[in-house]
């Protein structure tokens, strides 16, 4: 299986990190970790990627942040997403959904290429 | 037990994060919460069995490289940054009135003495110039040497500004103030001594006089745009890259510095001393250059369209217009009609090569 482009990561990072605080809030080594985890070991965030991002996502409203002790009595900064945050990820949802759509019609039509 | 030298993982990741501190891109927010991920990636990294030290190491070559670090949080865009640019833009204004003043005090000492004592003109007119340029020299050269160590004047200067703002605001204009004066009192006791000799050939102490003030301008603009660019943009080609980034202001300033502070002051002086080009040649031709090369300069620029980029670059000679309106309203139309129509001319050249150029660049990559 191919790595996934650097241009494909770019454009799927923010719909992906909103989509994980849609899970419920989290903070920056977490996000890293549920993103691999979940994609398989696919999709690994550099942490220069994702901090701009969510720095980001901070200054255009989406989420929200604070910093708390965890478990461990280190401070953490948590992100959670706002009503905006939320919206954008039901809109993202739906481009992908279209796109995703659109791909599986285009193969599935010509199932020579698959 | 055998005693080993002990790794310490607070002074490891202290140094870490001093380096990053230093790149000058990141917050101290930012650098909180680094360190956390650091931290949580050592702690994961130990359970699997690794000491300290391994875990430190690997932590910190997966979060990359000080540098790469630096340059993806340099591309924030921030209004805190933008207020520390401010910031620097004030103080490295205030830095070229001190230092252009104190040089220019400095000299009409140098040069009333000489008049007085020297009684050729010509030795006097060159001992001039040699004190002027060892004086040049010196001044420049410490200030090069001060700002190579750009990230250690941020951090004094803004936590000094941090510490006491109305103290470096006393400081700076006290300074301010005495070399001011001390200029203002030389330039008097200078064209005193002048007139007092009317029967000596003392021109070449004014060639002197215009000749270095130009050059601490030049060095000045010089050093003070490397301070602001390498505030911001830490990356491979830092001044290509903040000539793609930067506000309007910043750009304007610079811009009007670098038309009236070069190609219109001392570049005219010295084309018209040197060669027989009439005048009404040399401000067109000055107006040409200066928006050519801005054009190449900001056709890149990704904040502003391209008429905002076209604003900017032709903006100097606007001002210039402007000002020659406010002081000469007879002969503003030709003025406008010689100046204009060149800025147009090679702003519109210039933004055309400079994206051309981009263009082939990616074609050949």
């Amino acid at each position: 299986m191919n790595n996934l482009t650097k241009d494909l990561v770019a454009a799927a990072s923010v719909p992906v990190v909103l989509a994980v605080l849609g899970r419920g809030e989290s903070y920056g080594y977490d996000i890293i970790r549920q993103v691999k985890e979940l994609s398989g070991g696919k999709l690994e965030f550099s942490e220069g990627t994702l901090y701009p991002i969510l720095r980001k996502l901070e200054e255009r409203g989406l989420v929200e942040t604070e910093w708390r002790k965890a478990d461990n009595e280190r401070q953490r900064k948590y992100y959670r997403l706002k009503d905006g945050g939320r919206a954008t990820l039901e809109a993202e949802r739906t481009n992908w959904n279209a796109i995703n759509q659109l791909l599986q019609n285009l193969w599935n039509a010509n199932p020579a290429l698959t | 037990m055998e005693r080993q030298p002990r790794f310490d993982l607070n002074a490891a990741t202290e140094a870490w994060l001093d380096q990053l501190r230093q790149r000058g891109t990141l917050t101290e927010d930012d650098l909180r919460e680094l360190h956390a991920h650091l931290l949580d990636s050592v702690d994961s990294l130990k359970t699997s069995g690794l000491t300290d030290e391994e875990a430190f190491l690997v932590a910190q070559h997966r979060l990359g490289s000080t540098e790469s670090l630096g340059e993806e949080f340099g591309k924030i865009q921030r209004p805190v940054a933008l207020r520390r640019e401010a910031v620097i833009f004030f103080a490295g204004a205030l830095a070229f009135v001190v230092l252009k003043n104190g040089l220019d005090a400095a000299g009409f000492g140098a040069s009333r003495w000489l008049v007085a004592h020297l009684p050729d003109d010509r030795v006097a007119v060159l001992v001039d110039f040699g004190i002027r340029f060892l004086l040049f020299i010196a001044f420049t050269g410490a200030l090069a040497a001060y700002f190579r160590r750009g990230e250690r004047l941020h951090r004094s200067l803004f936590a000094w500004l941090h510490r006491s703002p109305a103290g470096v605001a006393l400081a700076l204009t006290t300074l301010v103030g005495v070399v001011q004066f001390l200029q203002f009192s030389g330039e008097k006791s200078v064209a005193r001594v002048l007139r007092d000799l009317p029967a000596r050939n003392l021109y070449g102490i004014h060639l002197n006089e215009r000749l270095f003030a130009y050059g601490v301008y030049v060095a000045w603009l010089v050093a003070f745009a490397l301070v602001a660019v390498r505030q911001r943009y830490t990356g491979k080609r830092p001044v290509l890259e903040w000539f793609r980034q930067a506000h309007a202001v910043p750009l304007l300033v610079l811009g009007w510095g670098a038309f009236f502070g070069l190609f219109v002051g001392p570049g005219f002086e010295v084309v018209q001393r040197l060669t027989n080009v009439p005048p009404a040649f040399i401000a067109p031709a000055a107006s040409l250059l200066f928006c050519l090369t801005a054009g190449c300069l900001l056709a890149e620029n990704r904040r502003y369209a391209l008429a905002g980029r076209f604003a900017l670059v032709v903006a100097p000679v606007l001002i210039l217009c402007a000002i020659d309106f406010v002081e000469n309203p007879a002969d503003t139309l030709k003025f406008l009609l010689r100046n204009i129509t060149p800025a147009v001319l090679g702003a519109a050249l210039g933004l055309g090569l400079g994206s051309w150029q981009r263009r082939r660049n990616i074609a050949t990559s």
